[in-house]
C-alpha cells in the first residue's frame, strides 16, 4: 500500500506546486517586443506536469487494491534512511560552518565525523578515519588551491 | 578540407599535456567504472570541475577518456566479484563471473578488454563517417523539427523507466521546469525567483547534476549500514593476470558476435537518451537468440562477454554521433558533455561540426585514442581497483561527498552552488526511493533551454502551430515520440497480446509518411522500402497463428 499512497501524495504535492507556479507566471515582467510571452513556455510545462500528476494520482488510486493485497504478504526489510539523514544533516552543518571554519577545517571535520558516525568505533578505526580525513581533504584542498588556483572559502576563525 | 581539419585536430589532441590528461581520465574512469555503485555518469560528473580551467579540447579529451575507461572498467567488478561495476556492464556479469569462478578470471578479463577495444575502434571509425553525414541531415531542421526532436528525446528517456513511464515523464517535465528558474535566455526576465537573488542566474548545471547523480547515488549505496562498513574485497585478494592472447583469439574467433553487438550498441547509442545500460542487455539477449546453443549463455561462454562488452563500448560512439551531429545528447553522459561544451561557450547544434571543426574532429580522435590508452592502462587500473575495494564504502563516500562540494564550489566560487547541490541531492534521493528515474530529469534540465529557444524561434518565424505536426521532420519525430510512449507496453505485452506483432510494422508504415513528404528521391524510396518491409511483417503476423497467443475467439 505504501508505494501507491506515496505516489498519490507526491502527485498531490506536485499539483499544488503547479498551481502556485502557474499563478506566479502572471507576475513575470512583460518585456516589450517579445515574440513569445515570457510565461508561455513555463505555463505549457506546468500544464503538462499537472496533467501527468493527475495521471499519477489516478494510477495510484486504481492500483491501490492490488497493493493492499500485496501488503498482506510478508514484507521485505524496510529501507533505512538513517545514514542518508546523517549525511544530509552533516553536509548542511558543514555548509553552515564554512563561514567560520573555512573549506579546509570544515572539510576535515565533515569527513572525520561522517566516518565516525557510519563506521566502526574503535581506537584503531578512529586513527584510520583521522588519517583519511587529513590526507584526502588536505590533498584535495591543496590540489584546488595551488594547482587549479581556485580561491576556496577561508574561515573567519583561523583564516584557513 | 576534412583532411585539414583532421590534421589540425590531431595536432591539438596529440600534445603531451593533453595525452597526460587523457591518460589520467582513462585511469580514473577504469577505476571508477570498476567500483560497484559508482556509475559512469558519476565519474564523468566528478571530472567536470577539473575541466573548467582547461581548453575545450583538453576538457573534452579528459571526459571522453573517463567515459571510455569507465565503460571498460565496469568489467573488472563483473568478472572478479560478480557485481556489475556500472549499469552498462550488467550483462557482462552473466558470463564473465561464471567464467571467472570456473578458474578462468584472466580469460574473462582478456575477452572483455579486447572485445571492448575492437568495438571501440569500429565505433570510432563509424563515428568519423556517420557524424558528418547525419549533421548534413541535421542542417535541414527548422526550429519546429528541433523542438519535436527534443520532445522525442524526452519521451524516449521516460519510456526507459519501463513500468514507471508516467514517473519518467514527470521527471523529464520537472527537469524542464527547473530549467525555467532564473532569467530567461531570450528576454532576460526573472522567472520563479521569488525575489531570491541567488536564484536569478538559475540553477547551474553542475550542482544539479552532481546532486542528482553523485550525491543521491552515494546516499542510496550507504543505506545499508552493515554493507557500508564491509570492504567489497577481503584483505589478501590477489590481482588476476589478464589473458591477452586468449582475449584476442576468442574475440576474433567470435567475430560475428563482435560485429553484431558493436552495431547494436552503436544503434542504441544513436537513439537520443538511450545509453549503455540498455545496449549491453539488448546485445546479450540478441546474441543468445542468434546462437546455436542458447542454453549455454549464462554459464560462462565467450560470446556472452563479447556481446555485452562490445555493445556498451560502441554505444559511446553512437551517443557522440548524436551529440555532434544534432546537438542532442545520445545518453546521460553525453548530456553532461553537452553541458561542459556550453560552459566553454560552445553551443552544440547541427552546425557544430562545420562551426567548430577543430573541437568536433578532436572529439573523434580523442575517442579513438582513448581506446588504445584504456588497453594500455588496464593493468595499472586493475591493481588500483583491488586496492580501492579494500576500503569500506562509508570512508570512500565521505571523501567523495567532500569532493562534490569543493568541485561544485569551483564552478562559480559560490557557496550557494553547494546549497543547490545539497537540495538536488535530497531531491534525487527522494526520487530514487519513490521510483522516479533521474535520467529524464537531467535531459529535461539540459534540453529545456534549447526547447524554449526553438519554440520562440519557430513562433517568431510563423505563428502557424500546425507546422509542429505537418513539417516532414517534425512529423517524423512526433511519430517516433508517440511510439516511444507506447514502447513500455509493447515490451511488457510482447508475445502475450495479439497487437504486439503489429507494433513495429505500424511504426514503419507511419514513419514512411513523412519520408514520402521529404524532398529528393532517396528518402521517398527509403519510405517505399519501409512500407514494403513493414507490410511484409504485418502480413506474416496476420497469416501466422502463434498457438501461444490469444485469438479473438478464445478471448471471447
Amino acid at each position: 500500500m505504501r508505494r501507491p499512497a506515496t505516489d498519490a501524495v507526491i502527485g498531490l504535492v506536485l499539483l499544488v506546486l503547479c498551481a502556485e507556479l502557474y499563478r506566479e507566471t502572471f507576475h513575470f515582467r512583460v518585456p516589450p517586443f517579445a515574440t513569445m510571452s515570457v510565461g508561455a513556455w513555463p505555463r505549457f510545462v506546468l500544464v503538462v506536469l499537472a496533467l501527468l500528476c493527475v495521471g499519477l494520482i489516478v494510477q495510484a488510486m486504481t492500483r491501490r487494491t492490488d497493493a493492499l493485497a500485496a501488503s498482506s504478504a510478508p514484507s521485505a526489510r524496510p529501507i533505512s534512511h538513517r545514514n542518508a539523514l546523517i549525511c544530509f544533516g552533516l553536509f548542511a552543518a558543514f555548509l553552515v560552518s564554512l563561514h567560520w571554519l573555512g573549506m579546509l577545517i570544515a572539510g576535515v571535520l565533515f569527513v572525520f565525523i561522517m566516518q565516525e558516525m557510519m563506521g566502526p568505533r574503535s581506537f584503531r578505526s578512529r586513527l584510520f578515519h583521522a588519517a583519511i580525513a587529513l590526507v584526502a581533504v588536505g590533498g584535495m584542498w591543496s590540489l584546488f588551491t595551488f594547482a587549479l588556483r581556485v580561491i576556496l572559502p577561508e574561515g573567519l576563525l583561523l583564516r584557513l | 578540407m576534412i583532411a585539414e581539419n583532421v590534421i589540425a585536430a590531431f595536432v591539438s589532441v596529440f600534445t603531451p599535456h593533453n595525452l597526460l590528461l587523457m591518460s589520467i581520465g582513462v585511469l580514473a574512469g577504469l577505476v571508477a567504472g570498476a567500483i560497484p555503485g559508482f556509475t559512469i555518469t558519476m565519474a564523468v560528473v566528478l571530472t567536470l570541475p577539473f575541466t573548467f580551467g582547461m581548453a575545450p579540447v583538453e576538457g573534452l579529451s579528459t571526459m571522453i577518456g573517463v567515459f571510455v575507461g569507465a565503460l571498460t572498467g565496469g568489467l573488472f567488478a563483473c568478472a572478479l566479484i560478480g557485481i556489475p561495476g556500472t549499469p552498462s556492464a550488467i550483462a557482462t556479469t552473466f558470463d564473465a563471473f561464471p567464467m571467472a569462478r570456473a578458474g578462468r578470471p584472466g580469460l574473462a578479463l582478456g575477452i572483455g578488454i579486447w572485445a571492448s577495444f575492437f568495438a571501440g575502434i569500429i565505433s570510432a571509425a563509424l563515428l568519423a563517417v556517420l557524424a558528418p553525414s547525419l549533421a548534413a541531415v541535421g542542417l535541414e531542421f527548422g526550429p519546429w523539427d528541433y523542438f519535436m526532436l527534443i520532445a522525442f528525446a524526452l519521451t524516449m528517456a521516460a519510456s526507459l523507466a519501463g513500468e514507471n513511464l508516467l514517473k519518467g515523464l514527470i521527471a523529464g517535465v520537472l527537469g524542464l521546469l527547473f530549467a525555467c528558474v532564473g532569467e530567461d535566455r531570450i528576454n532576460g526576465v526573472a522567472r520563479f525567483t521569488y525575489g531570491i537573488e541567488a536564484l536569478k542566474s538559475g540553477f547551474d548545471f553542475l550542482p544539479v547534476l552532481v546532486g542528482l547523480f553523485a550525491f543521491s547515488q552515494l546516499l542510496s549505496d550507504l543505506a545499508d549500514p552493515e554493507a557500508a562498513r564491509v570492504p567489497m574485497l577481503p584483505k589478501g585478494s590477489k590481482v588476476a593476470r589478464v589473458d591477452h592472447w586468449g582475449g584476442i583469439t576468442q574475440s576474433l574467433r567470435h567475430w560475428p558476435s563482435l560485429i553484431r553487438s558493436t552495431l547494436i550498441g552503436l544503434f542504441v547509442g544513436i537513439l537520443p537518451a538511450v545509453g549503455g545500460s540498455v545496449s549491453n542487455i539488448l546485445a546479450w539477449d540478441q546474441e543468445k537468440k542468434a546462437s546455436k546453443h542458447p542454453e549455454r549463455f549464462g554459464s560462462g561462454i565467450p560470446e556472452g562477454v563479447i556481446a555485452s562488452e562490445a555493445a556498451n563500448n560502441s554505444t559511446a560512439g553512437g551517443a557522440l554521433i548524436t551529440l555532434m551531429a544534432l546537438g542532442i545528447p545520445g545518453d546521460v553522459v553525453t548530456a553532461i558533455m553537452l553541458g561542459a561544451l556550453t560552459i566553454h561557450n560552445v553551443a552544440p547544434s547541427p552546425t557544430f561540426i562545420s562551426t567548430y571543426p577543430n573541437i568536433a574532429y578532436a572529439i573523434i580522435i580523442a575517442y579513438f585514442l582513448s581506446n588504445f590508452v584504456t588497453l594500455a592502462l588496464q593493468g595499472v587500473a586493475l591493481r588500483m581497483f583491488v586496492m580501492l575495494m579494500r576500503i569500506p564504502l562509508y570512508a570512500m563516500a565521505s571523501v567523495i561527498l567532500f569532493y562534490c562540494a569543493i568541485g561544485v564550489f569551483s564552478l562559480n566560487n559560490s557557496i550557494d552552488d553547494i546549497w543547490t547541490l545539497l537540495a538536488f541531492g535530497v531531491l534525487g534521493y527522494v526520487m530514487m526511493k519513490t521510483g522516479f528515474p533521474l535520467a529524464p530529469m537531467i535531459l529535461g534540465v539540459v534540453l529545456g533551454p534549447i526547447a524554449e529557444t526553438n519554440l520562440s524561434r519557430s513562433l517568431a518565424t510563423d505563428t502557424d502551430l500546425s507546422l509542429f505536426f505537418l513539417r516532414p521532420w517534425a512529423m517524423f519525430f512526433l511519430i517516433l515520440g508517440v511510439f516511444s510512449v507506447f514502447f513500455p507496453w509493447y515490451q511488457s505485452e510482447r508475445g502475450k497480446a495479439r497487437w504486439t506483432p503489429y507494433y513495429m510494422p505500424a511504426l514503419g508504415l507511419t514513419l514512411s509518411i513523412p519520408l514520402f513528404l521529404m524532398q529528393g528521391w532517396a528518402r521517398p524510396v527509403f519510405g517505399l522500402v519501409l512500407v514494403a518491409v513493414s507490410g511484409y511483417f504485418a502480413w506474416r503476423s496476420l497469416t501466422r497463428r502463434d498457438p501461444g497467443l490469444p485469438t479473438a475467439s478464445s478471448a471471447e
